[in-house]
């Protein structure tokens, strides 16, 4: 065809041979394939494994037994299990609360900052996630052991408490909280914070009413991060707590490798998974909400 | 006045001080609200504001003009208290808020962006800065009338409606009203009509000084635009490069510029490179007399003296035309001054005016002349549908009122 002959069809002029737009798509799903395949096998194998045992009966003896809901009639019938659940759901809300309220003040003055500044507070959050789990609970294992420092300059027994475990867990996961928290603050315009500062407004007023709603969406997506770790961490509590907190990862601890027992190991591992599904809805919903009422709002109103 | 009680105008003014009083007609020049005394601001990389000096009057509205970069937003956020100056003082009426924050200074400010909440009603935003101020529940809803009112917005209408459900001169409007209802002692305007349409930019302006004037607020805007400073600025502060380069009406600035980069900033000219015929002679009527694109020139002279070798530019006002001549300049008008030659080589029409692009002897690109559209249609008829690639010959008798000279090459040549 002479080139000026072609008509012009909103369309490529030379459309490609079939076949390279049959190998495209091949490719597309080849490259889909690996990490489909590491989704199937790494999390929903062991997750459906875990479930499954839940329900069976398992002995060194006789192996498998038959299909049965023991493991959470005996789970659900045990006060201290239900126990265990109040206490790991406030521990993990705690340690979102106090991450939340470290979190604010460094992400606005993260913001507030120079580049020189920002660089030394970022190394401060990160640091906790750059050094073994096991070394830094241990640091604060001495910190706060009987006779340690702690209790020699406050006179406090900590060893054992939930505080202490709080504190370490808090350490360990409130990065997660400020590097949320800072994506949501870095969406609110300068201009607007000006603004209501000639408006007169004090610095409480521009945090309730302008900051706050503003970081809503990090706040409670951090606030999940963060209350899954927590609900999910075996370390501290058996390190600080002597293993003998009542929280349910130290009786999923106990059940698999003290007690030998993986079918209540395993019913204790789905209803921790419960308590972090319900957690993940409820707060997917309260977002919702919030974002269909202002956030939503700011975004189309932002140029 | 004439014995009909009319007052008969007169048709043409000629000095600056005249001009000045043009734009200065409109506010009466009453106490200083505002005074900005030597105010400077430098960050560690660089200065952004050298010393600036300048008083707002009552009820006056000042525009801040100049090119990005100059630092007249720099003033704004420093005015406003949101930036330290480094040096200098400012008062606001009698009181010293240099020191003061934002908060404290009870400066209204109109951002660029206007700068609403966006997760706040239009109640919510205009009762913003009541609240802040702990103004009584009972007056908070007469002001938010009262303002709601005053930008034209009904407040049954609008008060529950968020920004973004708004239109850009809607919002515009809520900016303002947000501002005025806490009733501060001088209102900011941050380029109040660069997040607007072109086409209701227009509209915008006019409405944004009635509701000025109406509410009798002194007003400082600064903007980049400078048909917004002649709109609406009784007087111009003109910035470049972080300091003040004139100050006055913009009617002052545009026949008294007193260096070559007012001269450009202000209006639309074209330039030419020339020579003076001789250097020491003056003339009666204060012109000089130059040589530029193979003819002679009488200018007026911008407040420079003319160099040793008299070398400089020529400023021609686009609309100094005053009339057209199809081909070159014959031997009795060659001896007369301010006749343009050169060839038309595009017509066009903004539909006020014509427009012809002229070549120009040493002048480095095509020039544009404001001729009639009668003119513009002659010479269109002469280039024939473009059938004389060349152009059409022409030469323009230029009034010599509007032409000037500047001595001042080295910022010259980059836009011959």
């Amino acid at each position: 065809m002479h080139p000026q002959t072609i008509p012009y069809e909103g369309k490529l002029a030379h459309p490609q041979p079939r076949w390279v737009v049959a190998l495209k798509r091949w490719l597309w799903w080849a490259a889909l394939t690996a990490p489909l395949a590491a989704y199937l096998i790494g999390f929903l194998l062991p997750l459906s494994l875990m479930i499954g045992f839940a329900f069976r009966p398992y002995s060194n003896v006789t192996g498998f037994g038959s299909p049965s809901l023991g493991a959470f009639t005996d789970v659900a019938a045990s006060g201290l299990i239900i126990e265990a659940v109040i206490n790991t759901a406030s521990l993990s809300l705690a340690v979102v609360a106090v991450s939340a309220m470290i979190g604010f003040p460094l992400g606005l003055q993260f913001m507030a900052s120079g580049r020189k500044l920002r660089t030394l507070l970022l190394i401060i959050v990160i640091t906790p996630l750059l050094i073994n789990a096991v070394v830094r609970t241990f640091g604060w294992y001495i910190f706060f052991s009987t006779g340690g420092p702690f209790e020699s300059m406050f006179g406090l027994r900590m060893h054992g408490s939930m505080t202490a475990v709080g504190i370490a867990l808090v350490h360990q996961f409130y990065a997660y909280m400020v590097i949320s928290l800072l994506v949501s603050l870095s969406s609110i315009p300068g201009d607007v914070v000006a603004a209501a500062k000639t408006l007169g407004a004090s610095r409480f007023m521009i945090f309730r009413r302008i900051i706050l709603p503003y970081s809503l969406p990090g706040l409670v997506s951090g606030g999940v991060i963060v209350f899954g770790l927590s609900a999910g961490a075996i370390l501290a509590p058996l390190m600080l707590g002597g293993g003998t907190m009542n929280l349910l990862t130290i009786h999923i601890y106990r059940a698999m490798l003290v007690f030998l027992d993986p079918q209540r190991g395993m019913a204790l591992g789905t209803l921790l998974l419960m308590l972090n599904i319900v957690v993940v809805v409820l707060s997917e919903q309260a977002v919702r909400r919030m974002r269909t009422r202002s956030v939503m709002k700011a975004r189309r109103s932002d140029k | 006045m004439n014995a009909s009680g009319k007052t008969d105008l007169p048709t043409a003014i000629t000095s600056a001080r005249q001009f000045a009083a043009i734009g200065a007609g409109n506010a009466p020049k009453g106490a200083t609200v505002l005074q900005v005394d030597g105010v400077s601001k430098a960050y560690a990389e660089a200065v952004a504001l050298k010393s600036a000096t300048f008083e707002v009057y009552e009820g006056e509205i000042l525009a801040i003009l100049g090119p990005s970069g100059s630092g007249k937003t720099t003033i704004l956020r420093l005015i406003a208290g949101l930036e330290i100056p480094s040096g200098g003082r400012i008062r606001l009426r009698d009181r010293d808020i240099t020191a003061l924050t934002p908060q404290e200074r009870r400066i209204g400010v109109m951002f660029q962006s206007f700068a609403l909440f966006p997760h706040m009603s239009v109640y919510d935003n205009v009762m913003f800065g009541l609240k802040a101020n702990k103004v009584d529940a009972a007056e908070r809803e007469k002001r938010f009338q009262k303002y709601m009112d005053l930008v034209r917005l009904s407040p049954q209408k609008y008060a529950s409606r968020f920004p973004s459900e708004l239109s850009g001169g809607q919002q515009q409007r809520v900016a303002l009203a947000r501002a005025l209802a806490v009733e501060p002692g001088i209102l900011l305007l941050d380029e109040p009509f660069s997040s607007l349409d072109a086409r209701i930019r227009e509209d915008m302006r006019v409405e944004l000084l009635s509701r000025l004037r109406e509410a009798g607020m002194t007003a400082v805007l600064v903007t980049h635009d400078q048909t917004d400073a002649a709109y609406m600025g009784d007087r111009v502060v003109l910035m470049n490069d972080g300091g003040i380069v004139q100050t006055g009406s913009y009617s002052e600035l545009y026949h008294a510029p007193r260096s070559r980069f007012v001269g450009q900033f202000i209006g639309e000219s074209n330039w030419l490179p020339c020579t003076a015929v001789d250097p020491g002679a003056d003339r009666q009527d204060g012109r000089r007399r130059f040589k530029a694109a193979g003819g002679i020139w009488d200018c007026a002279l911008a407040d420079q003296p003319v160099g040793d070798d008299g070398a400089g530019v020529i400023q021609i006002r686009r609309d100094a035309v005053n009339d057209v001549i199809v081909g070159a300049s014959t031997a009795t008008q060659a001896s007369a001054a301010n006749l343009l030659t050169g060839s038309v080589r595009n017509v066009n029409s903004t539909g006020s005016r014509g427009i012809i692009w002229m070549e120009v002897e040493s002048a480095a690109s095509v020039q544009p002349y404001y001729v009639t559209n009668a003119q513009a249609l002659a010479i269109a008829e002469h280039l024939q549908g473009g059938a004389q690639p060349d152009g059409v010959t022409v030469t323009l008798a230029i009034d010599p009122a509007l032409c000037r000279y500047f001595s001042d090459i080295d910022v010259a040549q980059e836009r011959l």
